[in-house]
């Protein structure tokens, strides 16, 4: 137990599918607002969380 | 208030607004219950762990091992198996008075006649995480630098590649916002939602027993009120765990600051 690595946070897969939901939706809410269109917010957040679903399994990979 | 549902003839469930206690006394502000608790824990703190430590006897006394055995759970369960043996050793004083402080705060809402845990007050929860995403990133910047850290908090292991591009901002948000933002709300909700139960199981059990003025409605009251005696005992763990999980989510973002590179 002594020089084990360090566990890992295990909420930081919640936090990467969050922050990709709200950085990337962000983003389409601005485009919907520029472009005067209602539908980039939903591809923004579906895009942000997949990215977040595959920024976790490449991290996990890793380990 | 319970108060407020004893003798009306309807019965009001409790709300956000049940959290809202009025005014203990006024020192050109209103001074309330969890201020006045807050307060309390930290002289209870102090004075519990210098009569443990008064002694330091070699065989130790009851209350000497209880401070001992807290110590040794949050320096060795919580401190080194999340920081590594190596930097450990100067956060234990942080995450003690972090665990020490929360458990006991939380427990109050079990104790007769304080029975309010404190951090179901939201603006009580957000300084504790704004301490710990200070400490945690100053941590972090001390050790990499600033563009290191960047560096260290923004690109995930084992992701390579244009998508970096895409995968940069979702992690520092992830790391930056939700983090600080998730350990606040964790505490706060589940100490404002134990609550809340407990005080609907309490409040239903009067009304139904008491006011509802039928008496078939008082075996009800009566399921209520054993519900509220085994939500009580669900507390008891929950109020442990989350000031355990807090202390330990603290724990591990310093240890990851710390973290050499992936």
């Amino acid at each position: 137990m002594n020089d084990a690595p360090p566990p890992q946070d295990p909420w930081v897969a919640f936090g990467r599918v969050a922050g990709g939901v709200i950085f990337y939706g962000g983003v389409g809410f601005l485009l919907d607002r520029w472009w005067d269109t209602s539908f980039m917010v939903a591809i923004g957040v579906v895009l942000g969380a997949a990215l977040g679903i595959y920024t976790v399994a490449m991290a996990q990979r890793e380990i | 208030m319970p108060t407020a549902v004893l003798g009306s003839d309807e019965f009001h469930a409790p709300s956000p607004a049940s959290f809202d206690l009025p005014a203990v006394f006024n020192l050109g502000f209103d001074v309330t219950k969890p201020m006045l608790l807050l307060a309390l824990s930290v002289p209870v703190i102090v004075l519990f762990f210098w009569a443990a430590s008064k002694e330091r006897a070699v065989v130790p006394s009851k209350l000497q091992f209880v401070g001992e055995y807290v110590y040794g759970f949050v320096r060795n369960g919580v401190a080194r198996d999340s920081i590594g043996s190596q930097d450990y050793l100067r956060f234990v004083p942080l995450l003690f008075s972090l665990f020490t402080f929360i458990v006991l705060n939380n427990y109050y809402s079990l104790i007769p006649f304080l029975q309010f845990p404190s951090f179901s007050r939201f603006s009580f929860v957000l300084p504790l995480a704004l301490l710990v995403w200070v400490v945690y990133n100053a941590v972090g910047v001390r050790k990499h630098g600033l563009v290191g850290y960047l560096k260290h908090v923004c690109i995930p292991p084992g992701v390579t590649g244009p998508v970096l591009a895409l995968i940069i901002p979702l992690e520092f948000l992830s790391t930056i916002l939700v983090r600080p933002a998730t350990l606040a709300l964790r505490l706060f909700a589940n100490m404002f939602a134990g609550h809340l139960l407990l005080i609907l199981f309490a409040t239903g059990a009067a009304f139904l027993i008491f006011d509802s003025g039928n008496a078939w409605y008082a075996p009800v009251g009566v399921l209520s009120f054993i519900l509220g005696i085994l939500v009580s005992f669900l507390e008891v763990l929950v109020l442990f765990l989350q000031a355990y999980v807090f202390t330990l989510l603290t724990a591990m973002y310093i240890g990851g600051a710390l973290a050499d590179e992936h």
